[in-house]
Parts: structure tokens; sequence; C-alpha cells
């Protein structure tokens, strides 16, 4: 009785059980990175709808080996991951692809942006974690870059987006966030990525105005408007003028506070922002007396007027010359005053570049380092 | 096996209610909501659920009324036979209907995310073998399992809940307190999807060891309502109302955001799915348990163990009916709002009114004699 139980069950064990998806590790090419750019001829011209696609993958067995870059031309990153499948003897794999550069032609021309954006939405292995990133060259010759710290490249982008130390210089890059942005209002802003010898260099961002790109915001801006948008935890490398010398203030803005004022000729929205900082170094022998409530006091106006002056030349840049609401006020104003937003909700892209925006910035100086 | 070999308490049959309500519908919810208006879509919750919980009283009540006694012959007793024999047979065929879509959606979010190469038809199948199986023994077994279910569910659910919680802008549930009462309305049918299979109740009445506390099952409903409340916040936290109503199954999509530096596994969507998977077997075994005990109650069948096999190819067939996911999506609403609201909410309102009747008569007769 039980020897016939058990014959039952190794039966039903080997005979009864089967896989359709195995696939052996060895056999996938993992990709990491997919730089896409249009596709242009020999002699210099664009084709519409073919797209160039760059792809890296780490070679399997080795542990410090290269990427492997192959590329490919096609209409779509689905049909090019399968064409692909003809020319290699592996598998190509995007579940675990880390970054996507896109060069600047594909969002000049909505129409490939938006056939590009839709292929990484609907992907069903690509993650919204994934990084999307624009670069201003060919997005091709980023992905053939090999960093000299970290061989592979779409990690090395990746951890640079990840570190939450990193100068505010870069906006969050997240694809599932451009695609709330995108979403939204058509509009967003795309960290901008550019080559080096051997490494690669985030900074600024590209933006996007109603699936097209309208134009780069440069460094110092998008490291304001990260603040204005309570994006960023850290805007190191700001320094005051002060007697002479400059002085540098890690500042830790907080959350900011977005207020409507009641207005009857304009809408006019305050920002607010909260700021703590630290000074890391005055002038040698200065006798500033960082001791004197007073002089953290000076610092701290001083401190003030350059932040709240760079943002208003950040914001005015945004609404005056690209005419984009990246600042999010769109938003602000649908989620906490939504009988206005319905007056101006079909009109909005032509009253934001004219609506007043001004910012309070309120620094607060925590430490002032080791010497007087 | 008897039915009533091992009775079904309390604690069990809460447990059976929360773990079959919650399947598919959670994958769809929070989009359905957003469809119907951009704010507010926990009130709409709230109502729906008050609605339901109303229901479950009903069922409650039936049962205390009953106690003891199948549902089929509280059928003939309150409706007269015949009709009996024709609501009980709209009861199968909505048992497979509803098991047929499930089934379907199932294996075509499975066929997505998990096993793109797999043949649906063996994703099919498998479900419907594994729950074949559990439905052969008693109703006690499917209390038995649930109890032991549920508290592994909401370990991982909580887990999940506060690793999303980390990247959530909870501002994107602004404004509030903007919807009107119409508005309330147009939202509840949409919900009722992610409500059906609460129903088994009734015909799990019989297994229950104490008829009369049958009123607890609105605790369920309140557990039930109380998770789909977290889900809502959640989702609409993390995509906003705009994008969320182009996200075919925002729920799972959520998962896909969470990005926990340090973790030891990068797809969260792993946990999510097996996760998933459990509910969504939980939920077709019931449904399917009840239906073969309706059959079993017309045929007047002694071993309800050989009934359930049969089932099986008419379940499949029925899964076969849609084309394709936007089909199938409409199938199931028009399902749910013109057959499903009648089985569940209808017939169950007239077998009350018709049992409460009766019983008045009853009395009067007694007084009379």
């Amino acid at each position: 009785m039980h020897k016939k139980a058990i014959v039952s069950m190794l039966v039903i064990l080997f005979l009864l059980t089967g896989c359709w998806d195995k696939v052996e590790i060895e056999e996938r090419a993992h990709i990491s990175a997919v730089g896409i750019d249009m596709y242009s001829t020999p002699d210099g011209e664009d084709v519409p709808n073919r797209y160039t696609f760059t792809f890296a993958f780490p070679e399997n067995k080795k542990d410090n080996a290269k990427d492997i870059i192959v590329a490919s031309v096609g209409e779509n990153l689905y049909s090019v991951s399968r064409i692909m499948a003809s020319r290699s003897n592996k598998e190509f794999f995007l579940g675990h692809l880390r970054t996507v550069v896109i060069g600047v032609d594909i969002a000049k021309d909505p129409k490939s942006f938006r056939q590009i954006l839709d292929g990484i939405e609907n992907n069903e292995f690509l993650s919204r974690r994934v990084v999307l990133a624009i670069t201003e060259d060919s997005a091709g010759e980023i992905i053939k870059i090999v960093p000299s710290m970290e061989n592979k490249l779409g990690e090395f982008i990746a951890e640079i987006f990840r570190r939450p130390d990193r100068i505010p210089r870069i906006v969050g890059g997240s694809v599932g966030d451009i695609f709330t942005d995108l979403h939204e209002s058509g509009n967003t802003l795309i960290p901008k990525i550019i080559p080096g010898e051997t490494d690669v260099k985030v900074a600024g961002g590209g933006i996007i105005n109603n699936y097209e790109f309208r134009g780069w915001l440069g460094e110092e801006e998008t490291a304001h408007l990260l603040v204005l948008k309570g994006e960023t935890k850290c805007l190191c490398g700001m320094t005051v003028e002060y007697k002479d010398h400059s002085i540098p203030v890690a500042l830790r803005p907080k959350k900011p506070k977005f207020r409507l004022i009641e207005d009857e000729d304009n809408i006019k929205i305050l920002i607010e922002v909260e700021m703590e900082g630290d000074v890391k170094q005055t002038y040698f022998e200065a006798h500033d007396d960082m001791l004197e409530v007073e002089t953290i006091g000076k610092i701290e106006n001083k401190m003030e007027e350059v932040t709240e002056q760079r943002a208003r030349a950040a914001i005015d840049k945004i609404q005056k010359r690209f005419e984009t609401d990246i600042i999010g006020i769109g938003r602000y104003l649908r989620q906490s005053h939504y009988k206005l937003w319905k007056e101006i909700e079909d009109d909005w892209e032509e009253i934001f570049p004219n609506i007043d925006i001004d910012v309070n910035m309120d620094i607060k100086i925590r430490r002032i380092g080791l010497i007087r | 096996m008897g039915d009533n070999k091992g009775a079904v308490s309390t604690s069990q049959m809460i447990s059976v209610l929360i773990l079959t309500a919650i399947s598919t519908g959670i994958l769809t919810l929070p989009r359905n909501l957003a469809e119907v208006v951009p704010y507010d879509h926990w009130i709409i919750l709230l109502a729906a659920g008050t609605f339901i919980m109303i229901m479950i009283t009903v069922y409650a009540w039936i049962i205390r009324l009953k106690p003891g006694k199948q549902y089929f012959e509280i059928l003939c007793d309150s409706l007269s036979k015949p009709i009996a024999y024709i609501t009980a047979l709209a009861y199968i065929i909505y048992f497979t209907g509803l098991i047929g879509l499930l089934t379907r959606l199932f294996g075509e979010v499975i066929k997505a995310y998990l096993l793109v190469r797999t043949p649906i038809e063996v994703i099919n199948i498998s479900i419907l073998a594994s729950c074949i199986y559990l439905s052969r023994k008693g109703v006690d077994v499917l209390g038995r399992m649930a109890i032991f279910l549920l508290p592994i569910t909401i370990l991982i659910t909580a887990f999940l809940t506060i690793l999303s919680f980390i990247n959530t802008n909870l501002r994107n549930l602004l404004p509030v307190f903007q919807i009107t009462f119409t508005e309330v309305l147009q939202g509840i049918p949409v919900t009722l999807l992610s409500f059906l299979g609460l129903e088994v109740l009734l015909f799990f009445g019989a297994d229950l060891e104490k008829p009369k506390e049958s009123i607890w099952a609105t605790i369920a409903v309140a557990a039930v309502v109380l998770f789909y409340l977290l889900v809502i916040i959640l989702t609409f936290a993390q995509f906003g109302t705009i994008q969320m109503r182009s996200l075919i199954w925002p729920t799972l999509d959520l998962f896909d955001t969470v990005e926990i530096p340090g973790l030891f596994i990068e797809n969260l969507q792993v946990i999510v799915m097996g996760t998933w998977v459990v509910t969504v077997f939980t939920t077709i075994a019931p449904l399917y348990m009840a239906g073969v005990i309706t059959a079993k109650s017309i045929m007047n069948f002694r071993d309800r163990a050989s009934l359930s096999a049969p089932f099986l190819p008419f379940i499949y067939f029925a899964s076969l009916i849609p084309k394709n996911l936007a089909h199938l999506y409409r199938i199931t609403s028009k399902f749910t709002i013109y057959f499903a609201s009648v089985m569940v909410f209808a017939v169950p309102l007239i077998v009350l009114i018709s049992l409460l009747i009766r019983a008045k008569l009853g009395k009067e007769a007694k007084t009379n004699a």
C-alpha cells in the first residue's frame, strides 16, 4: 500500500510538473543601460520613426569585465530587442535595466518622444525606478563610455542618482516621476547627462513642454528649482560674500510651503522655504567672531538675500523664457484651490507666464565649525 | 464525507469572508474610482462599505432565522419549490460565470507579469485544479485554511505597506470634500466587483458552528474596507488621479515604484504577486465550493466530492469567452452590474422579506388556532 502511494507520488512529481518560462541565467543578456538616438542616414538626414538603440550588458562569468556594447536600428524598443535575438546567442532581458539615455533630437520631436516614452512605460519588465536622462550629444556615445571608477555604466549612472548627498544640480530622474509629471501636464524636467573621457557628469536638465524639448536649464537654476519643489535635502555649494571674503554654507532646505495670495488682478503665489545651515569655512585670522549672535545674524540675512535672488532668477527663466510650469504651481492650485483651478485649467499655459511668483527664504545657521 | 462533519467557527468564517472578497478587484479599483471622480475616492469607498455592511446583515438575518439549513432549503421555504429550483440554477450559472471571469483575469495578469511564455490554458487549469482539490473537502477545511493564510497575508501586506509609504506624497490626495452626493452614487457600482464573493456566507450558513454569531461577518466587511482604503490611499498618493486613469493595474505598478536601498531583493513585485495569487485562490475556491454545494442540494446528491470536478469544463469555457482584456473587462462590468447585483443583493433581500412575512403569518395562524 505504502509502496503504491510513494510510486504514484513520484510519478506526479516528475510527470505533472514543468515550466514553460525557464531561462538559464547564462543565456540572458542583462541589459544595464540603453541609449536611444534618432537614426540618421550616412548623408546626415534624419529618418522619422527610426531610432538607433545602443545596449550595454555585462559579460557573464567575469567579475571585472567591461560591458559589451551592441547597437541596432529599429522602430521601437520591443522590436529591436527582438531583432537583437537573431544577432546574438543571448536573450535580451530588460528586467535589470538601470539607465535609459535619450538624445535630445528625440525630445525635439514630440511624436518620436511620445513613442519612446510609451515604449518604456508599457514594457512589463521595465521598472519605474529606471533612471531617464537626456543628453545634448549622442546617447550611444555615452553608453560606450567606460567609467574609471566602475566598469558598468548603467550601474554608475544609477548610483550617481541614488546618492543622497549629491549636489542637487540634478533632478530625481526616476522615470516614474517623469511619467507622473508628463501625464498630469505634459511638462517636466529630465536630468541632463554630459559625457566626459572616463566618466559622465549629470547636471542641469532639459525642459520638456507639452512633450517637446524647450531648452536647457542650467545647473544653478536646477538646484534652486529643486529647493522650491522640495525635492532636495541639501543645497550645498552656496557661498555668501561677507566682509570681502566668501563663506560657504551648507544648507538643508525643508519642504517648501506654497501660498496663494488674495489679489483681484492677478494670481500671486508665495513660496516659502525654511533652511538650516552650517558654516563650513571663513577666512584665516579674519576676526569675524563667529561666536557673536549678531555676526551669524548678518550672515543669515546675506544668505537669504543671495538664495532669494538666485531662486527668483531661476523662476524668471522658467516662467518668462521657457513658459513651462515645472515648479508645480499648477499641481498646487489643483490640490489646494480646486475651484480656482477649474476656472483657469484650460488656459493655464497662457496664464502661467504672467502670474506673480515670489519666494521667501528663512535661513537659520545652526553650526559654525571649529574656529571662532 | 458529510458536510456537517466539522462545523466552522466564527473566526474561521470571518477569515474566509475577508479572503474571499479580496481578489482581482483590488488591481483595478483605484483606476475605476479615478475614472468616476478626481477626488474623495475614500468617501465612495466608505459609502459602498456601508451598503455592503447592510447586505451582510441581511445574509446574517436569513441564517439566524433558519439556522443549520442549506441555502437551497431556505430558498424552497421562502420562494416555493419551482422558483427555488430556478433561482438555485441561476446561482450555479452565476458562480460558473464569476469564477470563469476571475480565472481569465488571473491568467491574463500572470501572463503579463510572470509567465510570459506559459499558455494561458495551463495557468487557468492549474488554478482551477487546485480549487477542485479544496472544494472536494468540507467547508471546515476551507475555514481552517483561511485562518492559516490570513495572518500570513496580513503580515506581508503590512510589510509592503510600510515600505511603499516611504516614497509617497500624501498631497496627491488633495483636494478633499469636493464630492457631491450624485457622484458618490455613481461611484458605488464600480466598487461592487471588489466586494463580490461575500455572498458565500449564505451557502456556508448551514456549516456554521454558531449561526447566531453570523452577524459578526460585518467585521469581515470592515476589514476589507479598511484594506481597500489603505490601497486607495497608497496608490493615489503615489500616482495622483490623472496618471491613475492611464494605468491598467495601478495596484501592481505601485510596488514597482518602491525602492529601498540595501534591501536584499530588488523587485518587490515578486512578493506582491505571490500574495496576490494566494488571495485569488482563496476567492475562487470558496466560490467553487458554494457552486458545488448548490448543485448538490438541487440534485439531492449524497456525495459532494464527486460533483466538484464536472464543474471544471464549464468554468474553463466561461473563462475563454472574452476575446481580449478589454472585452473581458466589459463583460465583467456588465456581469457585475446586471447579473451579480441581482443574485447578490435582490434575491437575498426578497428571501428575507418572504421569510419575515411567513414567520409573521405563521405566528398569527398559531394565535388564531
